[in-house]
């Protein structure tokens, strides 16, 4: 079925077909990207809650679907829903934190984390360490493959702090991985 | 950082990406979280619609009431000024 046109005048008949022309295309974006979307989000630091933090972005694209400038801009837009999603629940548990005992929760549970290596684990942890931006550019840029516009698009930052942070977070691993050569 | 500790980088990532994994029934969840949120959204608008059109016509007929049965409270007639 053909999806029904903007221009067409509100009636109820246009109104229920946009909606669905919305729910099947939203159906179509979660299919392909949504495990993806997860891993992001457990990398980026929302570790138990990623699924939610997902969802949550999905939903604020359902509500803002009709402000979207075209259906290719559906992904980049989830991509900054869930970075600043997560900054936020960071610095919620940050907070938190400092008033209650905390006992770390890791990336995945203890049996999955068997499948990562030492050094692996110690390079996510230093990437973990690192502060945020410098975490979110990294991780945008070398698991998602971004492009520093497209990263700067999540971010809500320009493309050279991007490069800026990319940098010092680099620089801050790379103290790591010389230590674990050492070794 | 080197071309070699870039790569250890994604590869590390990559590794703990693949361990995470999504619940299967998860579609069906942000679907009815969406909807619910929708009807939600929905039902608010009508409430203040509403609203707005129960205290618009209460302040009409309150100014109606009070008004006198000779003075014209909406429209005024142009010949009265003059």
């Amino acid at each position: 079925m053909a999806p029904v046109s903007e221009d067409l005048p509100d009636t109820v008949e246009t109104l229920a077909g946009r909606d669905a022309d919305r729910e099947s295309a939203l159906a179509a974006l979660f299919h392909r990207h949504h495990l993806e979307l997860v891993r992001l989000a457990t990398l980026l630091g929302a570790e138990s809650d990623a699924e939610d933090v997902v969802a949550d972005a999905f939903c604020e694209l359902h509500r803002g679907w009709k402000r979207l400038r075209s259906e290719q801009a559906a992904l980049p837009y989830l991509r900054a829903v869930i970075v600043n999603r997560v900054r936020m629940r960071v610095r919620h548990l940050q907070v938190v934190r400092k008033h209650v005992e905390w006992v770390r929760e890791d990336v995945a549970s203890a049996e999955s984390q068997a499948m990562v290596r030492d050094d692996q684990r110690a390079l996510v942890a230093a990437l973990r360490s690192l502060p945020e931006r410098q975490r979110e550019a990294l991780v945008l840029r070398y698991w998602l493959g971004l492009k520093e516009v497209e990263i700067a698009e999540a971010m809500g930052i320009s493309a050279g702090a991007v490069k800026a942070h990319t940098a010092r977070g680099m620089a801050k691993l790379g103290k790591v991985l010389e230590g674990q050569d050492d070794d | 950082m080197t071309t070699s500790g870039e790569q250890r980088l994604e590869e590390a990532l990559r590794t703990v990406a693949a361990e995470v994994t999504a619940s299967p029934g998860a579609y069906r969840e942000v679907q009815s979280r969406w909807r619910r949120k929708e009807r939600r959204r929905r039902l608010i608008v009508a409430a203040l619609a509403t609203a707005v059109v129960l205290a618009t016509n209460g302040i009409a007929l309150w100014a109606l009431n009070d008004a006198r049965p000779d003075q014209h409270i909406i429209f005024t007639d142009p010949t009265q000024t003059r």
